[in-house]
């Protein structure tokens, strides 16, 4: 490590050159090409079979993704209101990027005329100007009790009118743009009523919305945060101003490469700016405080070559640590890199990029920017004054005494607690609630409630039946599909359903010859079905979305009011197991949908977790064996750090707490982050031993507390050292991470809680647990090293 | 694939492409030529949007200029079309033609009665179709279902479906009487000076098409193009007069393309026999004789 390290303390005007030059290039290629925002349930996808399968679903029957726009008055059947449903209805239908705008005002009828079938509009507003009540009264009764319509365009009371408005096969951005054109036209066009709007493309306008505001406040917040800590800390001006600009320079670099390959910021990657600059922080505290640490070994008037001497052996002793750390901790968000869901993908790899981008500036342009200014920048330092954040001290001295004086209980507790709480894992649950990423009082949430309530659910789920050509003129196959639809609608979360099967039943019911005209069925002649198909229903633009072009496939649309992949699955699986009881040899059922697609991201959530964590675990405990030449201290090194890892997982289980996209990411990552402490520990208390050993007398026996032993003083001098820089950092991470309760996603508050926490319980665990191993008689030898063992 | 009459009933039942193909067409044939008759006054009180008095005067009087170079009581078109899908084209690898006999004429009380007759192939027959426009601007289009033996009545001028894939009003000559027109300049097209006509559909008026634009002959008041605009302001249809003659005194298009935009088709009219004032009679645009001409 001498070479780089002399590489940076003898030309550290070339290395800032060069980091100002790449700088300029990445601020060059975010102004050219931009920072995009998705936040699709898309990236949440595999691009698997299911996926392939929902995307062939789309190409056929279209785009999926409804928004549904709901407006609550006093009574729909008043041509006042019906004609501003008229307009609203048109407005919206002329937005670019909208396919059909649908409601009780252009939706059409099938109706008996006295010598056939007349199709025309559900009701037409222009003839309602002088309607009299009695004629609006019964439009809305044969309206409200007429399942093709109720639930789908009104509510049962006739008070909420909906407006089904379907997209063009679009990218996210596109929907997006749209939705929020959607949601302005739908609003201004109140007029007193209630609006509210719902359907995948309006949570994915809102939540983008709200991913920005949270870009927009809580970075800030974390960059006064690091600042104020840096501040407290070193109380100089450029004590916090030099790792600020670290800090951002790193921001710049990893937000530019997300800019040039083209990566969006999604709902994963969103904490990333907050969490570089904590992740980065604490690694700058180390070589800050090791600088003060070598500067204080200089007399007041040491000359310029005698300061780089004493700053060219610090960062030698340093950096290995620094870097092993910044390694660990790569592999720890890389280890993500592995999980085939597209954002916790892209969340591992930019995580782990721009932590090393973090730790190239921590090894490279913070030492030689310290080179640059004065030796005091970081406040005056003499031999006779090393210490800072004094007020820590009383605090370490009491950890030291556990350590070194209660080390079975130590033990004893630790292993227990780590029991009983890793014990709640048994229960953790796989989940994933698209919609309650937002909080329940939410303007997202409250609309799909009322949405539900009111209307049906806007979730949709598409089962895709397939027979052979033309099954939709086959009897069988329109009953098989009206008996699914039925047994669907019964399920919990199931509120309103459409298939190509009501349509041929409602046509046949008003036929001339139709046997039963009140409870409409399939009619069991082929031949007068295939006349339906193609005399009545071939030339619909709007049962394409029901039915494929050469008839072999037919879609039943559910409508449904939750969001949670776990009751999703629940739903799909009690309609696959009746479709495997039911569905004659030729028909198969499958669903598909975007709200599926979260069914398919929570199981590789479920899948991912143990890879990516056995990942960052075998690489981890891999970089520690590098890094210390021994087995046996990588495992010490690794073991105090999982104990929390387990504690985690069982905190889920006991707190109900979700594996989620977000709440997945923490464990494997947070590994990374630890070990970074133990790294610290370990080659701290190596070089306080073999201090030790070299001076005859304590010469730091402050506080009253006379070592008892080599190894005794050890401990206390690493506390010293290494335990205060290590507090800072983690205290500054935990911080960090708790900025993420003001987040305006549900999870992210979640997982920022969860992220504090388990940073919490790791750094007790290496600053109690670690030193307690470290003594142990099964890690002492480990822990002091071959060197000092000979 | 060719059928004879007597295969109607055993036609594949998803024939979406050909209804379209068929539809747009017959639209074609009828639409905005010069066989429109104005109702008195619709036009000279009728405000436009720019509020530019001579503009708003000039496009009137152009409009009745155009619209009178057919004032015929009725009149038969003999016409082929050959329809070129790309959608179609990758199937069947040649353009389709189909040949068809419109029959219009203007009632006392300022209906208007269409009926198209598609001659060949044959098995377009039951295709045929009966449309009613009526003097406040409502449609009613009639097809005869010969498998249930009854009329399907479509009410729905936006709606596709009714007939042959086309809109009623489009099925209607376009109803021009539907939009304020304005005059947004004077160009010259293929040689020809022209006015140029920009029409938005009139408050309340129903239509797939708000906008229209109109290419008017500065020298006979003809229609050379016509384009029609979906709400998304795309051009949905242009129409583009190649040859049009005075026969028996009525300005008549002979020669005319109509491109498909929105569904990718380009279809060719030929008008080949032309017949005014035939004195035809009413009972020809019933539903019975729909249903008889349906069913051969």
């Amino acid at each position: 490590m001498t070479q780089p390290a002399k590489f940076v303390v003898l030309h550290p005007k070339l290395i800032i050159a060069a980091t100002l030059a790449i700088t300029l290039a990445y601020l060059a290629v975010i102004l050219i090409r931009g920072i995009s925002f998705n936040g699709s349930p898309e990236t949440l996808a595999r691009k698997d079979e299911t996926f392939r399968f929902y995307n062939e679903t789309r190409g056929i029957f279209g785009d999926d993704r409804i928004i549904v726009v709901g407006v609550t008055t006093t009574d729909v059947f008043t041509p006042m209101f019906l004609d501003r449903l008229d307009r609203l209805t048109n407005r919206i239908a002329a937005v670019p990027g909208v396919d059909q705008a649908m409601s009780l005002t252009n939706i059409k009828a099938i109706r008996r005329d006295a010598a056939g079938v007349a199709v025309g509009r559900l009701i037409d507003t222009r003839s309602l100007n002088h309607a009299a009540p009695a004629q609006l009264d019964k439009l809305k009764q044969e309206v409200t009790s007429d399942p093709l319509y109720v639930r789908h365009y009104i509510s049962a009371d006739g008070r909420t009118a909906a407006v089904d408005v379907f997209l063009k096969t679009l990218g996210e951005a596109e929907s997006r743009a749209v939705a929020e054109q959607v949601e302005r036209v739908a609003k201004s066009e109140a007029n007193g009523d209630e609006v509210f709007l719902s359907g995948v493309p309006i949570v994915d306008a809102r939540g983008i919305r709200s991913m920005l505001r949270d870009m927009l406040v809580l970075s800030p917040i974390a960059a006064m945060l690091c600042f104020g800590v840096f501040l407290f800390a070193f109380r100089t001006f450029w004590g916090a101003a030099l790792p600020m600009t670290a800090l951002v320079i790193g921001l710049v670099w990893t937000i530019g490469l997300m800019s040039l390959l083209g990566s969006p910021i999604t709902l994963a990657t969103l904490s990333l700016p907050t969490v570089l600059m904590a992740v980065g922080g604490s690694y700058i505290f180390h070589v800050l405080n090791q600088y003060r640490v070598s500067m204080s070994t200089l007399s007041p008037n040491a000359d310029a070559q005698s300061e780089r001497t004493a700053w060219l052996e610090g960062l030698t002793f340093i950096s290995p640590a620094v870097i092993v750390s910044g390694t660990a901790t790569m592999a720890g968000f890389g280890a993500l890199a592995s999980s085939e869901v597209p954002t916790a993908r892209d969340m591992g790899i930019f995580e782990a990029c721009g932590v090393l981008a973090m730790l190239v500036l921590t090894v490279a342009f913070l030492p030689a920017a310290l080179l640059l200014l004065p030796r005091n920048v970081l406040g005056k330092v003499d031999s006779a004054k090393t210490d800072y954040a004094i007020w820590l001290n009383k605090s370490l001295v009491n950890i030291t005494a556990l350590v070194l004086f209660r080390r079975r209980k130590v033990l004893i507790v630790t292993l227990i607690a780590t029991i009983v709480i890793g014990a709640g894992a048994v229960w953790l649950q796989v989940n994933t609630d698209y919609l309650h990423i937002f909080p329940q009082q939410s303007e997202t949430v409250q609309d799909a409630m009322k949405l539900h309530e009111r209307l049906a659910g806007a979730g949709t789920i598409q089962l895709v039946l397939s027979g052979e050509a033309e099954a939709v003129t086959d009897p069988d196959f329109l009953r098989v599909a009206s008996a699914l639809e039925h047994f669907a609608l019964r399920q919990k979360g199931v509120d309103a359903a459409i298939s190509v099967a009501d349509i041929i039943a409602r046509i046949d019911s008003v036929l001339p010859g139709s046997r039963d005209q009140i409870s409409p069925a399939i009619p069991s002649d082929r031949d007068r079905l295939r006349a339906i198909v193609r005399d009545y229903l071939s030339g619909d633009e709007s049962v394409s979305k029901l039915m494929s072009a050469d008839g072999s496939r037919a879609v039943i649309v559910l409508r449904v009011n939750t969001f949670s992949s776990n009751e999703l699955l629940e739903l799909t699986n009690r309609i696959d197991a009746w479709s495997r009881e039911n569905l004659p040899a030729g028909i198969t059922q499958r669903a598909t949908g975007s709200i599926i697609l979260l069914n398919d991201a929570s199981d590789a959530v479920a899948a991912s977790q143990t890879s990516s964590l056995a990942i960052a675990l075998i690489a981890i405990y891999l970089m520690m064996v590098v890094m210390f030449r021994s087995f046996a201290t990588g495992l010490l090194a690794l073991i105090p750090n999982l104990l929390p890892i387990i504690c985690y997982f069982g905190f889920l289980g006991w707190s109900g707490t979700a594996l989620d996209i977000t709440t997945s990411l923490v464990a494997s990552a947070v590994l990374g982050l630890a070990v970074d402490n133990a790294v610290h520990v370990i080659r701290r208390y190596r070089q306080c031993v073999a201090e030790r050993m070299d001076t005859s007398n304590g010469e730091n026996a402050v506080f009253g507390m006379p070592p008892e032993s080599a190894e005794g003083w050890a401990i206390w001098l690493t506390m010293l050292r290494t335990g205060k820089p290590m507090i800072l950092a983690n205290v500054m991470l935990i911080a960090a991470f708790l900025i993420f309760v003001l987040s305006s996603f549900v999870p992210v508050r979640v997982a920022g809680l969860l992220w504090a926490g388990t940073i919490a319980a790791c750094l007790a665990a290496d600053l109690m647990f670690l030193p307690v191993l470290m003594k142990s008689k099964l890690f002492e030898r480990a822990a002091l090293g071959k060197d000092m063992r000979r | 694939m060719k059928r004879s009459i007597g295969e109607a009933n055993n036609r594949p039942p998803l024939t979406r492409g050909s209804c379209r193909r068929i539809a747009c067409m017959c639209l074609l044939l009828i639409a905005p030529a010069g066989c429109e008759k104005k109702p008195p006054g619709d036009y000279a009180n009728t405000p436009n949007d720019n509020g530019a008095p001579s503009s708003q005067t000039s496009a009137a009087q152009i409009i009745e200029k155009y619209r009178s170079l057919d004032n015929s009581h009725d009149s038969t078109i003999k016409m082929k079309a050959l329809i070129n899908s790309q959608e179609d084209s990758a199937g069947l690898g040649t353009p389709q033609q189909i040949l068809l006999t419109m029959y219009s004429k203007r009632e006392p009380d300022s209906r208007r009665l269409i009926l198209a007759e598609f001659t060949s192939p044959p098995e377009e027959r039951d295709r045929d179709g009966l449309v009613t426009v009526s003097p406040d601007g409502r449609i009613e289009a009639v097809r005869y279902v010969q498998s249930t033996d009854s009329f399907l009545v479509a009410t729905d001028a936006t709606s596709e479906d009714a007939l042959f894939g086309l809109t009623t009003q489009e099925l209607a000559d376009g109803q021009p009487e539907k939009y304020d027109f304005t005059l947004v300049g004077e160009e010259t097209y293929e040689g020809t000076p022209v006015y140029r006509l920009e029409g938005k559909l009139k408050q309340g008026g129903e239509s797939k098409f708000p906008r229209v634009v109109l290419l008017i002959s500065k020298q006979d008041f003809a229609a050379l193009e016509a384009e029609f605009y979906d709400n998304h302001s795309a051009l949905a249809r242009r129409l583009v007069v190649t040859k049009a003659e005075q026969i028996a005194g009525h300005w008549t298009r002979l020669r005319w393309t109509i491109d498909n935009l929105a569904r990718q088709k380009k279809i060719d009219f030929e008008a080949v026999e032309v017949k005014y004032d035939q004195k035809l009679s009413v009972s020809i645009f019933t539903r019975e004789h729909l249903k008889k001409i349906a069913s051969r």
